[in-house]
C-alpha cells in the first residue's frame, strides 16, 4: 500500500502501526522512496542508512511476534549529521570528518532505538553547527521546501527541511544558539530546545558545552513531546544532565491555556523585525489569549546584549572543543615533516572558513589581555541574562514572541557578511545563555514562507510549552500546511 | 578594538591554524566586525555580579542565577564493547593493526 509521509505524524505513525493498518517496512520504504525523489533538489540528507529496511522488517517480526515495543516502534526517524550512530559515517558537516565512522552510539541514538525508532539518515547541517543557513555545510546548502531558492535556516537545517518537506515524521537536531528553533520557523515545524541537562550530549560532536542541547523537530507539538519523553533523563556519561522526576508528555486532550500567564518581552518586539512577523506572532498571541491565557507585558531588560555575550562565550568554548580535530587520532590527516606543521596543514585543509572564524575568534577572546575584558566579562552578563529570566517567571509562566526576525532569505544572501547572518539569531540566543527551554512553531505565512512563534519557560517546565504549543495547534491548522515541491 | 594581520597571524599560530598571506584581510575583516559589535559588552555595569557558573535545569540554578553544579563518580574502568574498540582503532589515521602511531612532540636538537 502507498503511505503518504506529507500529513503523518509520529502520534499517527504509531497509532497506525499498532493497529495493524500499516507496517514499519512500509513507512520506512515511503520515506526512503521520498528522499530518493526531493532529496536531489533540497539535500536535506547527507547519506541514508543502508540497515534502515531490516532494522523495519526486524521492529515488524517483533511486533508480529507479540514482543514488547515502545511507543515509537516502527517509526521513521532522521538525526543530525553530528549525532553518533555506531559503524555508520557522522561528518558534523565537515570535511575533517569526511570518513569518520560512529564508533559508539550517542545517548539519544541508544534511546531512540529503546523507544523503537528506525533511523532512516543523517541530515545536513552548517559545518560544526556554526550557521544560521546550513549554506557552511561542505556538503552543500540544504534548500527550503517552501521556496528553493531560499535557505532553510540553521544551523539543523536539514532536519528542518526533511521534515517540512515529508520526507521523514520527526528528526532530532542540535541547538547551541538557535540551530533547532531557527530552521523550525523558517521551515513552518516544531522544534524544541529543551531545558540545558534535560537531554545527553554524550555521542553529539560538541560546539559550545555550556549551550549546546539536543532536541526534536517534528510537525506537531505532540510529537516533539513524544520524541523528548523518549530522549530526555540523566545520563551518568554527560555529568550536566538533570534527574528530572517527571514524564510530562501531556494528555491528547489538553487541558487549555486557561489562567495560563503569558508574557511578551518588550525586547522581543523591537526595531529590525519584519512587520508581518510581528503581525502574526501578535495574532498568534490572541489566539492563546482568546482561549483564556493571560496576557503581559515583561522586561528582559538584558536581552539586547544577549547576541554579543554569546559570540563570546560560543566561540571560545568552540576553539576549545575543535582542538581534538589535530589530524592524530581521527578524521582527515595530512602529515607534514613536524607536528606543528601537521596540524596546520590539516586543520586548513579540514576546516571551511566560518569554523576557522569562529576558531580564530574564540582564541582572541581567551586570549592573554583580552580574556577579562571579553570571555570573562560575557560569563558575567550572561549571569545578568539568566536573572531576567527568573525575574519574568516570577510574574508569568511563558514567555512569548518571535523565533526569528524574518522568513527565510535567499541562498548566498547573507553569506558574505557573518555579522548579519549572526543577527538572524537574535531571539534565539538567550534561551541557550539562561538555560530554559524554548520552542517554536509554525503561526502563518508572510508571502508562502512559514513564520514561528516562540515560547519560553522555566527550567524544566517544557510541560507549560507543550500546553501553550498543543492548544495553539487545535486551534490553528498552520501545521499541517504541506510545502508543495 | 580591531585586528591587525599580525595580531591575527599570532591568533592562527596559537589556534594551530594556517591562514594563507592572501587570505588574511578577508579574516582580519569579517573577525574585526564582530569583535567591534562585541565590545558593546564593556561598556555593562558588571560590578559585583558573578561569572555564570552553570546553565543546569532544576536547582542547579540557584537563587542568584550563577549556579553552580558538581558531578563526581567513583574512578572505576568500565568495559570498552570489542566493536566500539575495533572502530575507535580503525579510525585512527596512521596504524598497523593494534599499533597506533603518533607524531612526536619533542624532536632531537643534536640531529
Amino acid at each position: 500500500m502507498s503511505v503518504d509521509l506529507n500529513n503523518l505524524t509520529v502520534a499517527g505513525a504509531a497509532k497506525r502501526l499498532a493497529d495493524g493498518s500499516v507496517t514499519s517496512e512500509e513507512l520506512v520504504k515511503a520515506s526512503l522512496a521520498a528522499i530518493e525523489e526531493k532529496n536531489p533538489k533540497l539535500n536535506a540528507f547527507v547519506s541514508t542508512y543502508e540497515r534502515a529496511l531490516d532494522d523495519a522488517r526486524a521492529a515488524d517480526a517483533r511486533r508480529a511476534g507479540g514482543g514488547e515495543v515502545g511507543p515509537l516502534h516502527g517509526v521513521p526517524v532522521a538525526v543530525k549529521d553530528n549525532i553518533l550512530v555506531a559503524g555508520e559515517r557522522v561528518s558534523a558537516g565537515s570535511r575533517i570528518l569526511e570518513n569518520y565512522v560512529g564508533a559508539y552510539d550517542a545517548a539519544v541514538v541508544v534511546r531512540l532505538k529503546a523507544a523503537g525508532a528506525i533511523l532512516v539518515g543523517r541530515t545536513n547541517m552548517d559545518e560544526f553547527a556554526m550557521g544560521s543557513s546550513t549554506e557552511t555545510s561542505h556538503y552543500g546548502a540544504t534548500r527550503n521546501p517552501w521556496d528553493a531558492e531560499r535557505v532553510p535556516g540553521g544551523s539543523s537545517g536539514g532536519s528542518a527541511a526533511a521534515v517540512a518537506a515529508g520526507l521523514v515524521p520527526a528528526a532530532l537536531g542540535s541547538d547551541t544558539g538557535g540551530s533547532i528553533r531557527q530552521p523550525a520557523s523558517l521551515c513552518g515545524v516544531v522544534g524544541l530546545k529543551p531545558t540545558y541537562g534535560r537531554v545527553s550530549r554524550y555521542g553529539l560532536i560538541a560546539m559550545a558545552s555550556s549551550l549546546d542541547q539536543i532536541g526534536p523537530l517534528a510537525r506537531t507539538v505532540e510529537d516533539a513531546a513524544l520524541l523528548l519523553a523518549a530522549i530526555q533523563g540523566a545520563d551518568p556519561k554527560d555529568a550536566t544532565t538533570v534527574s528530572s522526576p517527571d514524564a510530562f508528555v501531556p494528555a491528547l486532550e489538553t487541558e487549555g491555556v486557561k489562567g495560563l500567564r503569558v508574557g511578551l518581552p518588550r525586547e522581543f518586539f523591537v526595531e529590525g523585525m519584519d512587520e508581518r512577523v510581528k503581525d502574526l506572532v501578535t495574532d498568534a498571541v490572541r489566539v492563546l489569549e482568546r482561549g483564556g491565557a493571560e496576557i503581559r507585558e515583561v522586561s528582559l531588560p538584558h536581552a539586547p546584549s544577549a547576541l554579543a555575550a554569546y559570540y563570546v562565550n560560543m566561540p571560545a568554548e568552540a576553539s576549545s572543543n575543535l582542538g581534538r580535530f589535530d589530524g592524530m587520532r581521527y578524521g582527515l590527516s595530512m602529515p607534514g615533516a613536524r607536528l606543528e606543521e601537521t596540524y596546520g596543514r590539516t586543520r586548513e585543509e579540514g576546516f571551511g572558513p566560518e569554523v576557522k572564524r569562529r576558531i580564530l575568534l574564540g582564541t582572541f577572546v581567551l586570549s592573554a589581555g583580552y580574556a577579562d575584558a571579553y570571555y570573562r566579562q560575557a560569563m558575567k552578563v550572561r549571569t545578568l541574562i539568566k536573572r531576567d529570566f527568573d525575574e519574568a517567571f516570577k510574574e508569568v509562566d511563558v514567555l512569548a514572541g518571535p523565533t526569528s526576525p524574518s522568513v527565510a532569505w535567499k541562498l548566498g544572501e547573507k553569506f558574505d557578511d557573518p555579522l548579519t547572518m549572526y543577527l538572524s539569531d537574535i531571539y534565539t540566543i538567550s534561551a541557550n545563555l539562561a538555560g530554559v527551554p524554548a520552542l517554536s512553531l509554525p503561526c502563518g505565512f508572510a508571502d508562502g514562507l512559514p513564520v514561528g512563534l516562540q515560547l519560553h519557560a522555566r527550567p524544566l517546565d517544557e510541560a507549560s510549552l507543550f500546553r501553550a504549543g498543543m492548544f495553539y495547534q487545535a486551534k490553528t491548522d498552520w501545521h499541517a500546511r504541506v510545502a508543495e515541491m | 578594538m580591531s585586528l591587525s594581520n599580525d595580531e591575527l597571524k599570532h591568533l592562527a599560530q596559537l589556534a594551530r591554524l594556517r591562514i594563507e598571506d592572501g587570505e588574511l584581510d578577508g579574516y582580519r575583516d569579517k573577525i574585526g566586525a564582530v569583535i567591534e559589535y562585541v565590545d558593546q559588552l564593556r561598556e555593562l555595569d558588571t560590578r559585583g555580579v558573578p561569572e555564570i557558573a552553570s546553565a543546569g535545569g532544576g536547582s542547579a540554578f540557584g537563587e542568584n542565577g550563577a549556579g553552580e553544579i558538581n558531578a563526581f563518580r567513583d574512578d572505576v574502568v568500565a568495559d570498552c564493547p570489542e566493536d566500539v574498540r575495533a572502530r575507535l582503532l580503525a579510525a585512527f589515521p596512521r596504524r598497523a593493526g593494534d599499533l597506533l602511531e603518533v607524531q612526536a612532540v619533542f624532536e632531537n636538537r643534536d640531529e
